[in-house]
């Protein structure tokens, strides 16, 4: 097995880069010198200057060893350059639905997608399909050093968001409020609320002074109640109160909107909605319009409350 | 009178043990042939000597005693090697110290005096027998410096060979290094110096083990065997704490 350096697009690295959970390889790339874990975690280079760099210098070979036959640089660099004017969007929960569909929908139209979730296995699966510049680490958005680990060392490495997106959430089981395990509350709660102000924490001082928009997924239950998901709705009118106070306190540039997805065949709906889930659109269809609505929002969505259209 | 008798001999003996025997130095640990270990240790006074051994420090299952006398050497044979061994030494009657140590095999190997640029200056002039860290020193209340042992061949201790060129020319003057196979060999003994003196480890998911002194600020990573993947200086304030993974105490090549 081998691994493409983000920075130069060499592809026979040892390891990868990045660990499932974001921890540098500490390998040395030979084609350009970088050094994985260690030029990005200690000596802040972001990949852009340390490619730029490298490119600068005529893009010699860095190690001591000796280059692959017919060892071609400027081939193997094309192959992880951004295109012109791509986004850099850090989506939470890209592992499974919504999130996922809105990852290959991004990916395809070129946009640079910096994912999070909590599978190791759905991470690994779509780091191998969709290397760099793309990056895609294995956290949980409760675990506040977890997110602050992983804000940091992507800000040095792909610079701040363009778009922060609050995807990740969870649901309890279908039951009366006092009939919910604790721990399913906790749970709710930590990843709903916790994990949505985790994200705006570590990302928004690095986002500040240069633009951006942050979305934090709501729902139909953001905005109105039903029985037996009385925690959800209170996660997702948490999500709209704080996005609204949000939006006021954002220097100017930046903007935070509440997003209603609508209805989508993913595994939380099959949870609340029972079989009756099929009969609503699957999130590729879904991220086909979300997709396009998300990258149009600029700083004058400040403070509102959107839904995806059709939704 | 018969009671009084033996009262006297009850006082006697409390006397006796009220007079205890203690250590002249900390014991004195060194990797043997076929990669046993041997423990010596001296006593102030005459006594029986014991060693008491295990994988834990709660499961000292192997113990062998010897006769009185002041001096006591015990050869600990059929010791995996590279696997952290606990021990208790002392008399028949009282335990003197305790503490660990690493058992041999191919590190016990000689391959010229090792160089010691990250560990803290030896306290104390070593013999062919080095001191070992006491877990709990009971005579002797100064720190005692860690094992120091010659490094295995460098081909044994680095994870890629072919990389250790490219990390030796970015890293090794960190360390004031002489050369590839003495900069391998440093980051063999901080990896030794962790485990002995408890620094800090995260384990990653992968398997990866990274270390920190907080004191030297000397950081290593090493594969899930033992080899190392990288030693280093960072320059950065707060780079350990950017590091992942769940903090360890024993490393996953030191089986328990
Ligand atoms: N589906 C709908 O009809 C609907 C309706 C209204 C609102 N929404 C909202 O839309 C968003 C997406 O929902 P969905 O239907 O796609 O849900 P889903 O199918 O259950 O997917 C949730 C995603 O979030 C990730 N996730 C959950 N907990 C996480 C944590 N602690 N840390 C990191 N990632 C975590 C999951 O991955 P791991 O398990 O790998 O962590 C998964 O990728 C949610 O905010 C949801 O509330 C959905």
């Amino acid at each position: 097995m081998s691994y493409t350096c983000p920075v130069c697009g060499f592809q026979k690295l040892t390891e990868p880069p990045r660990s499932l959970t974001g921890g540098g390889s500490s390998e040395i790339c030979p084609s350009c010198g970088y050094q994985h874990g260690v030029d990005d975690d200690d000596k802040g280079r972001s990949h852009a200057a340390a490619r730029d760099e490298w490119k600068r210098g005529g893009m010699k070979w860095q190690s001591k060893s000796a280059p692959p036959k017919n060892w071609k640089p400027a081939e193997q660099l094309a192959a992880v350059l951004p295109r012109d004017g791509a986004k850099v969007i850090a989506l939470t929960g890209c592992t499974r639905g919504c999130g996922r569909a809105l990852a290959e929908f991004f990916t395809a139209q070129g946009q640079v997608v910096i994912g999070c979730g909590r599978s190791e296995k759905h991470i690994a699966e779509l780091r191998s399909k969709f290397g760099p510049p793309h990056d895609f680490t294995a956290l949980d958005v409760a675990d506040d050093e977890a997110v602050h680990r992983w804000a940091e060392r992507i800000t040095v490495t792909h610079g701040a968001p363009d778009l922060l997106i609050n995807n990740a959430a969870v649901i309890a089981p279908n039951a009366p409020l006092w009939k919910v395990p604790v721990a399913e509350i906790s749970a709710t709660l930590n990843v709903n609320i916790a994990g949505t102000v985790n994200t705006i924490r570590h990302f928004v001082p690095a986002m500040a002074g240069r633009g951006g928009v942050i979305v934090n997924f709501s729902s139909g239950w953001g905005r109105g109640t039903s029985p037996d998901v009385a925690i959800y709705c209170a996660t997702k009118w948490a999500v709209e109160g704080l996005t609204q106070a949000l939006a006021q306190e954002l220097p100017h540039g930046l903007a935070a909107v509440a997003l209603n997805p609508g209805i989508i065949d993913t595994e939380m709906l099959r949870s609340c909605f029972g079989s009756g889930a099929v009969n609503h659109p699957k999130p590729d269809e879904w991220a086909e319009r979300a997709g396009p609505f998300l990258l149009a929002l600029t700083a004058k969505d400040n403070g509102r409350s959107l839904d995806v259209p059709g939704a | 009178m018969m009671q009084r008798l033996l009262l006297l001999f009850l006082l006697l003996c409390t006397a006796c043990d009220l007079r205890a025997v203690n250590l002249v130095a900390p014991p004195e640990i060194a990797p043997a042939a076929d990669g046993a270990m041997t423990l010596r240790w001296k006593l102030d006074s005459t006594a029986g000597g014991r060693v008491r051994f295990g994988l834990a420090q709660d499961r000292l299952d192997q113990s062998a005693s010897d006769g009185v006398g002041t001096e006591h050497t015990f050869t600990l044979r059929g010791l995996k090697p590279g696997t952290k061994y606990f021990y208790s030494i002392g008399t028949a009657r009282r335990e003197l110290t305790t503490g660990s140590f690493i058992a041999g095999g191919d590190a016990a190997a000689k391959s010229g005096p090792p160089s010691q640029t990250d560990a803290p200056a030896p306290s104390q002039k070593k013999s062919l027998l080095q001191k070992i860290t006491g877990l709990a020193s009971k005579p002797v209340s100064t720190p005692v410096p860690p094992v120091v042992r010659d490094a295995p061949a460098t081909r044994k201790t680095w994870g890629n060979i072919g990389s250790l060129p490219d990390h030796f020319a970015r890293h090794g003057a960190d360390f004031s290094a002489k050369s590839e196979d003495d900069y391998a060999a440093q980051s063999w003994r901080f990896r030794e110096r962790a485990v002995a003196e408890h620094l800090p480890m995260k384990l990653d998911t992968d398997g990866t083990v990274r270390v920190f002194d907080p004191k030297t600020r000397a950081f290593a990573s090493f594969n899930h065997d033992g080899t190392t993947k990288t030693y280093f200086r960072p320059e950065s304030a707060g780079y350990w704490q950017r590091q992942p993974g769940r903090a360890i105490q024993t490393p996953p090549w030191i089986s328990q």
